[in-house]
């Protein structure tokens, strides 16, 4: 194809995507992640299609993916033009037909309304400004209404890998195109793939599925290895539990991710793409292979690239319930149809992978930093985050947190900014620790949790960056959550090599007697030795990094353990058996809650208060737990 | 009928792409049938060439499948790691004492099945569990019973 | 010169594509291993054979079954680490199989006595410690017979009913097997492997009766001859040669 023929394309299709975007009159859209659909957003969606009927309201109808303030899920987006975009909070079906029936009388309702954007600045394309758009339809706006950039919740983020989610259509090519979409892969093309990887390299780019391995280095390894046909994979496993940003950039941005592939697989002379998407993500899977159609329709996948000579498929393989198939060599079996087993490296995929020919695998957000890097160059990514650490971080919190969600930031936030400025604090129990990287990470206790993001910073103190973080209150108890992780690892490990598959089972064996008052001091040094054994013998990544969580623990909250060890008390009230429970008369507002949960009926209600049977209680914690005004105290057995 | 022959109907529309992969292939004979039938094993190892060995590893292997048939009712409990925060095994426990099974296993009367996932991605709304396919989120210790209930009638 | 690598500050010489494993072993220096066999592709799963790497590409602990021997390299077989994590992993072998024969003999081997002690005499039973051996044997000598199955701690060697039908009895499980769990044993007319409930049947000598190799062994020897015709044209060693180059495909 000429330039002028692609250009004059480009042209048609951001028209028509900026009409989608910004329509005449009013626009109404849903947010239809999996998150927003947990919460309702299915429900919501419908009940917009039938209330516009029912009052006759004119109206364009969409969907779009996660914005990330997944806390105030269902979250819809009213679009009125020349006015703004109010973004709406928690809008179940009871909902839809009063904001309706307000903006049929000319008014923009106050209820459930978060803010408002006035200004659209797409990463990749021009601002658009809303306000000054087209003609404006009269209507009555609540005056003060705050700006989205000052929510706190978005005041600190800088959005590059999630910067069209939340706001297209994730299936509409035109919009992702409106949005500055596929001028990197058109950009790309014209480019020596040399040039493209060095790009790469200099922008610094680091894998963000755990490793942090220089994303250039591996595409140069891809790429100079011999062999005629190669491949790239996305990992979209996202195995770590209690982490989904991968699944929110699939699902909210699709064609940032097959665009990022199609210029790796061009700069490295692949012919193929695999996405290894996890079972659990069927919505993603949709998305995907919708996307993937569309671009091929529209020649930015499939043969004869934008008319060139190159020519790129993508394939959706969805994966089978295996944390371990994250691993490189393992997710490489499981597409082989073989049992997701690791395999010693060297040979390294980029040599010898899937097929036994030249693979790159990168991570989801790996890919998705791409286009941006080619359209705007290393400089400009380079010049964001720490020294070794460049760019961005998308990561999902959850857990003991206000405004639970997915937040990017640039590398060097501190993560209390993360916690506590972006997601509104740990609520009433206050801070014990943040947990980084998943099975393999750490935990941070609050005197480290002002430390920035960075590949090296957290790699120090025992954490890592590839999974999600989860927030732990006052109220979680260390040795139970080390024990979490050990059973995790235990039913994830494959069993293959020896340290991993026993080692695990014995540390877990270990961990389950100190929580459940079986534990002697001894205990902690066969910790130590069990852990230092697998971290070096073990033949993948996940034997090697199984016992991080414990000895993070450890070094930071031992004197937790040594409770549960001397004293058989878990001051947290979470192991059984290790705590007696105290109604604080009090504070108490009989709500009652706790009767109700008790496993036990060992409460029941007095003339003056609830009353725990000591001899009934069997020290379940329930009632601590559900609590809602911390009335309930874990006191040591004896005391 | 014989179920071997059942089975290799239900992989006719497959594209030869497909027929070639063991896992796909598993995938929709446990769909179809809930579990994976011993049977089906040897038909998929005919079907794509691969050693019977391989096809059982493969079956057994991964979370995906079960050799064992599963009740009319699904119920998976997340243990990730943000559901495990909020309390994630107190529901797991609740459930086993209220089904009285194990986790992994099927009630008596053949209905419900209780199994674990370890996240599904929606850990926002933990703790989560996911009735037959359809997830529920930010669940309450109480809101079990009636589900099963729910499930039973 | 001929290239060199070093093993517990020894220097020794090398032949192309050879492993640490090996040239310890042919220099009398002892690494134990367990997955390792001389016929099977290494494997690297039981990681006994650690050694400690100084100075090379990588340093750190690594699999001396999977490490190519590369000029330059500097090794230890029995340094601090090296023999705190062995000691561990032998351990946690022990713990689990308390009373098994050749594990007993390996820690021996590596100076870890205590609680072996107390373990002698007859009680010994043999069990499987997941060496992959006898899989990959199958996988490359036979035909995958038996595979693993499970994982984690669940993890076994098993071999599907529908797959019995497949084993050609040639035995090469059981010869590599480290505890002699895989065994089989000659009964009327067939033989069995109680592990697996495989029974293969024997051909018998039509002029003097002796049960002497399994059928399905036979038949396979019959259809490689015969598609082997040219091979009568053959000095017997030349034939023999070209006959166990097709057969062990
Ligand atoms: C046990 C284990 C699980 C892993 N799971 C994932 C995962 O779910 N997603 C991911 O991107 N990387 C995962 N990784 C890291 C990958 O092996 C690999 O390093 C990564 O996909 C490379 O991409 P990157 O360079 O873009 O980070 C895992 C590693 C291990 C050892
Ligand atoms: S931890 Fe349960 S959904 Fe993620
Ligand atoms: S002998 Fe090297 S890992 Fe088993």
């Amino acid at each position: 194809m000429e330039q002028d023929t692609i250009s004059a394309k480009y042209n048609e299709l951001k028209e028509k995507g900026l009409l989608s975007l910004y329509p005449k009159g009013i626009k109404i859209t849903v947010g239809m992640s999996t998150c927003g659909i947990v919460a309702g957003a299915d429900k919501t969606y419908e009940t917009f299609g039938q209330g516009l009927s029912d009052l006759n309201l004119e109206a364009r109808l969409t969907k779009t993916g996660c914005l990330g303030l997944c806390e105030e899920e269902p979250l819809v987006y009213i679009l009125v033009e020349g006015k703004g975009r109010y973004i709406y909070g928690r809008i179940g079906p009871g909902d839809v037909y009063a904001l309706l029936s307000g903006l049929k009388n000319k008014k923009i309702p106050k209820q459930n309304l978060l803010c408002k954007v006035r200004e659209d600045k797409p990463l990749l394309g021009g601002a658009v400004n809303i306000e000054e758009l087209k003609q404006g339809i009269e209507l009555f706006e609540p005056p003060g209404l705050q700006d989205i950039k000052a929510l706190p919740f978005f005041a600190r983020q800088m959005k590059i890998a999630t910067r069209n989610s939340g706001l297209i259509d994730p299936i509409s090519l035109e919009e992702y195109v409106a949005m500055g979409g596929y001028e990197a892969l058109k950009k790309a093309l014209l480019m020596d793939p040399e040039d493209i990887i060095e790009t790469v390299m200099l922008s610094g780019l680091r894998g963000r599925g755990g490793a942090g391995f220089p994303t250039g280095a591996k595409w140069h390894l891809t790429r100079q290895s011999e062999g005629k046909e190669k491949y790239v994979i996305c990992n979209a496993d996202e195995g770590n539990p209690g982490a989904y940003m991968d699944r929110s950039i699939l699902e909210g941005d699709p064609f940032s991710v097959l665009e990022g592939m199609t210029i790796g697989g061009y700069a490295m002379g692949a012919q193929k793409g695999i996405i290894y998407l996890r079972e659990e993500y069927p919505l993603a899977a949709s998305i995907l292979n919708e996307a993937i159609k569309r671009a091929m329709d529209q020649g930015f996948l499939g043969e004869h690239i934008l008319g060139g000579d190159f020519s790129f498929h993508i394939e959706v393989i969805k994966g089978h319930r295996a944390y371990v198939c994250g691993e490189e060599t393992a997710l490489i079996a499981s597409i082989e149809g073989k049992m997701g087993e690791p395999r010693p490296r060297p040979p390294f995929p980029t040599e010898k992978g899937l097929h036994g020919r030249p693979t790159c695998i990168n991570n989801v957000q790996t890919w998705a930093y791409v286009p941006p890097i080619i359209a705007l160059g290393h400089e400009w990514f380079r010049s964001i985050g720490t020294e070794y650490s460049k760019g961005t971080k998308v990561f999902s919190v959850v857990g003991d947190v206000q405004k639970s969600g997915v937040v990017e930031i640039p590398m060097g936030t501190p993560i209390g900014d993360i916690v506590n400025g972006i997601c509104g604090g740990p609520g009433p129990w206050g801070l014990k620790a943040v947990e980084m990287g998943g099975p393999g990470g750490g935990f941070l206790p609050v005197s480290l949790v002002n430390m920035p993001v960075s590949y090296e910073g957290l790699l120090e103190v025992g954490a890592a960056l590839g999974a999600g973080l989860v927030v732990l209150g006052q109220n979680r108890c260390m040795v139970d959550m080390a024990l979490h992780f050990m059973e995790f690892a235990v039913k994830e490990s494959c069993g293959k090599c020896l340290p991993c598959r026993e080692g695990t089972l014995e540390i877990l064996r270990i961990l389950r007697d100190i929580a459940e008052g079986r534990g002697v001091l001894a205990d902690l040094r066969v910790l130590e030795d069990l852990s230092t054994a697998l971290k070096y013998a073990s033949l993948c990544g996940l034997g090697q990094t199984a016992p991080n969580p414990i000895m993070s623990a450890l070094k930071y909250f031992k004197e937790e353990f040594l409770a549960h060890i001397s004293h058989k008390f878990c001051p947290a009230g979470v192991c059984k058996g290790l705590f007696r429970v105290k109604i604080d008369r009090y504070n108490c507002n009989n709500c009652g809650e706790c009767m109700i949960v008790c496993s036990n009926q060992a409460i029941s209600k007095t003339n003056n208060g609830y009353d725990i049977d000591v001899i009934k209680c069997n020290g379940c914690g329930n009632c601590i737990y559900i609590c809602p005004i911390k009335a309930i105290k874990p006191i040591r057995n004896e005391d | 009928m014989g179920i071997s022959e059942e089975i290799r109907n239900k992989f006719k529309g497959l594209t030869s792409e497909e027929r070639s992969r063991p896992a796909t292939l598993l995938k929709r004979v446990q769909a179809e049938y809930g579990y994976v039938p011993e049977d089906a094993l040897e038909v998929i190892a005919g079907l794509t060439g691969l050693p019977l060995s391989q096809i059982k590893g493969v079956a057994t292997f991964y979370a995906s499948f079960s050799l064992r048939p599963r009740g009319t009712h699904v119920i998976q409990i997340c243990q990730g790691t943000a559901c495990h925060v909020k309390g994630a095994k107190r529901l797991k426990e609740r459930l086993e004492s209220l089904l009285n099974t194990e986790t992994g296993q099927t009630t008596e009367d053949g209905i419900i099945t209780l199994e674990e996932v370890r996240c599904i991605g929606c850990c926002n709304r933990a703790p989560v569990v996911v009735v037959d396919g359809r997830t529920k989120g930010r669940i309450n210790i109480r809101e079990l019973e009636p589900l099963i209930r729910d499930l039973r009638d | 010169m001929a290239k060199t690598i070093s093993i517990d500050m020894r220097e020794f010489e090398f032949d192309a594509g050879e492993t640490v494993l090996s040239v310890a072993k042919r220099n009398g220096i002892f690494i134990p291993t367990l997955c390792y066999h001389e016929a099977l592709k290494p494997y690297g799963a039981c990681r006994l054979c650690l050694v400690e790497v100084l100075e090379g590409d990588k340093p750190g602990l690594h699999a001396s079954c999977l490490l190519s021997a590369k000029q330059g390299l500097v090794v230890l077989t029995v340094s601090d680490l090296v023999l705190k994590v062995r000691g561990v992993l032998i351990q946690l072998l022990l713990k689990r199989y308390p009373k098994e024969k050749s594990l007993m003999d390996i820690a021996k081997a590596c100076g870890i006595e205590d609680s072996i002690s107390t373990l002698t005499g007859e009680h010994q039973e043999k069990a499987c410690l997941l060496c992959g051996r006898c899989v990959r044997a199958c996988e490359e000598m036979g035909r995958s017979v038996i595979g693993f199955v499970s994982r984690g701690s669940e993890r076994a060697v098993d071999a599907p009913i529908g797959s019995h039908k497949e084993c050609l009895g040639c035995r090469a499980c059981e010869n590599v097997c480290p505890t002699g769990v895989v065994r089989f044993s000659l009964h009327d007319g067939v033989i069995k492997n109680d592990l697996w409930d495989i029974t293969v049947d024997m051909a018998v000598c039509p002029i003097c009766g002796r049960s002497f190799a399994t059928v399905p062994l036979i038949d396979k020897v019959k259809t490689e001859l015969e598609a082997l015709s040219e091979a009568i044209s053959m000095c017997p060693a030349c034939r023999r040669a070209e006959l166990l180059k097709r057969i062990c495909v």
